[in-house]
């Protein structure tokens, strides 16, 4: 093992998070180098995927003509599954389909990262990849470098940031979490399958570069806690389920994640959406769940985490994941600025990037949703029973017949009586706004 | 003529792909040392085996009552460890340039 010259900084992963990092420390004139294990930035990486493109757009003004985005988002669908039903709320306002476009774009990652670690480079920050770190380097206590555990160099630096996503090896393997158990994970699989442009915009109603993003819960994955999703390339579709890995366990389901994707497919509203499309990529990774009351420790002398491997993820419906994690690094590389000036790296002095977190839109929207997860938890009639009954309600309103409409009336409140109990219901509605919303 | 339901009309013709099939479609530059290891003396311990139904590729099988992991098919989510009760599954990172290439990620 050989060691080159120190370093000021390292990051660790070139994922939003650390090159969000890199960019602001390569303009503010210090060294820096990013390291992905990849054959490329983004070769590792799988997300829905919209790329909510707000914090980019402070970085790269022409965003929307230099980026390589798909489609912008002009569409969005939330759609309510049961068994072999779909009830749907679907928007798209004028604001969503002229610039900025909602700061909405779906995107693939090999693209999209590949772009952004470009942009890292010509502000003089340098990238690295085919590079796995296996451990960090330790002096009496502090985090001092890199190893590859192999043959490559090992690398020391004044400060290292680690932003390896949502597989937090590093993280954990420094002690800045407990093991990471199946309470803190989702899994999600996802196929790209790909038509020929016209039938793509035909089936969803989208012209030009305007692209539909459609999500789909209830039971659309074997009432397990996740969703469906549904979203429009160019001439591709990214088709995926998620779904909380505790959950999976604790429901003994016999199904495997490929089989979950399948049924999803499969279910009668979304067959006729991936009909005779050509499955070319299948592919899996984990979102962090750890919610705002369960986020690891955000830094130690020498070291800071971002992103998803600190837990920056929004659990609840909005599914913001890629802005946060720009954010995190941009915080990091602020409080790596401040502590470079007084030549100290010591967690005293890192500690400002959690106060930093703390007043910024990250910890504040986590903090909103901290009850998202846990409360659709004790609470599965929100995503199985009362999805069903509002089907079955709005079915026999709207079944055509020659009963008079206030005997079917009538017939529906009974219904409404002997299936719910009233009060639990009611409860289960106002815990639902107080925290999902 | 009566309306036929659409829902059930077969998928124009398209041979169904299986998990084989999708695994053959992924990128993949195989090393010669696993990325996984088990210790297979906390399986005994283990009820439940989720393992073989939580990885999405399907990586795990029990061969004459022992865990055997096939590293080759790994899309490398990391869900295995993650979810394993014993914390028998030792996952590491493949060396890097290595394991899974995502095109449409
Ligand atoms: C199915 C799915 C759907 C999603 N949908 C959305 C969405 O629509 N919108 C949204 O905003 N977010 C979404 N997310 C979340 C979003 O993808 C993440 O929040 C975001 O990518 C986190 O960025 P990051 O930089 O922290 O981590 P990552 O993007 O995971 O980047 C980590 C990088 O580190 C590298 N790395 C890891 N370990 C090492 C190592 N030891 N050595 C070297 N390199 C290493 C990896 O290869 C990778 O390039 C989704 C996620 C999933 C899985």
């Amino acid at each position: 093992m050989k060691q080159s010259d120190k370093i000021e900084v390292i990051v660790v992963g070139a994922g939003p998070s650390g090159l969000a990092c890199a960019y602001t420390l390569a303009k503010a004139g210090v060294e820096v180098l990013v390291l992905e294990r990849g054959e490329y930035p983004g070769a590792k990486n799988m997300f829905g995927g919209i790329f909510f493109s707000s914090i980019m757009e402070k970085f790269f003004p022409n965003f929307l003509e230099d980026a390589p985005w798909e489609r912008f988002v002009g569409k969005r669908k939330f759609a309510l599954l049961t068994g072999d039903s779909e009830m749907t709320f679907e928007m798209s306002p004028s604001s969503f389909n002229r610039s900025p476009f909602n700061h909405s774009f779906i995107a693939r990652r090999g693209q999209m990262d590949q772009w952004f670690a470009k942009k890292v480079e010509e502000a003089g920050g340098n990238i690295i990849p085919n590079y796995c770190v296996r451990d960090f380097l330790y002096e009496k206590g502090k985090v001092v470098g890199i190893t590859s555990g192999g043959d490559d160099d090992s690398f020391l630096a004044d400060c290292i940031v680690c932003s390896e996503g949502a597989n937090s090896l590093l993280t954990e393997r420094a002690g800045l979490r407990e093991k990471i158990g199946p309470e803190y994970r989702s899994i999600a699989v996802k196929e790209n399958i790909r038509f020929s442009q016209s039938v793509l915009e035909d089936r969803f109603g989208v012209t030009g570069q305007q692209g539909a993003a459609y999500e789909y819960f209830g039971s659309s994955v074997k009432g397990l806690l996740g969703n469906g999703f549904i979203y429009t390339n160019k001439d591709s579709l990214s088709v995926g389920v998620g779904f909380s890995l505790s959950d999976f366990i604790k429901s003994g389901n016999k199904k495997t994640p490929h089989d979950i994707l399948e049924e999803f497919k499969s279910h009668p509203s979304i067959a006729p959406l991936v009909r005779g499309g050509e499955t070319v990529e299948y592919m899996a990774h984990m979102i962090p769940s750890d919610g705002y009351n369960r986020l690891p420790k955000f830094y130690r002398d020498g070291l800071l985490i971002t992103g998803d491997a600190a837990g920056l993820l929004n659990t609840s419906f909005f599914h913001e994941g890629v802005n946060l994690a720009m954010q995190s690094g941009i915080l990091a590389a602020e409080t790596i600025i401040e502590a470079r000036a007084k030549k100290n790296y010591s967690s005293e002095n890192l500690s400002k990037y959690e106060e930093k977190l703390n007043a910024s839109f990250i910890l504040q929207d986590l903090k909103n949703c901290k009850n998202f997860l846990s409360f659709l938890t004790t609470h599965k009639a929100i995503i199985n029973e009362y999805p069903a009954l509002m089907n079955d309600i709005l079915v026999e309103y709207f079944t055509v017949s020659e009963k008079p409409k206030t005997t079917i009336k009538k017939e529906i409140f009974n219904r409404i009586r002997k299936n719910v109990n009233i009060p639990r219901m009611a409860s289960d509605m106002w815990g639902a706004w107080r925290n999902l919303v | 003529m009566t309306p036929e339901t659409i829902i059930h009309a077969a998928p124009h013709g398209k041979k169904k792909l299986t998990l084989e099939d999708k695994l053959y479609l992924v990128k993949t530059k195989k090393d010669n040392i696993s990325h996984i290891t088990i210790e297979h003396k906390k399986c005994t311990r283990c009820q439940n085996k989720v393992c073989l139904r939580v990885c999405p590729a399907n990586t795990y099988e029990e061969r004459d009552g022992k865990i055997e992991a096939a590293y080759e098919n790994c899309l490398e989510c990391g869900s295995c460890k993650v979810a394993c009760p014993e914390g028998a599954i030792k996952w590491e990172n493949p060396r890097g340039g290595f394991g899974v290439t995502f095109l449409n990620g």
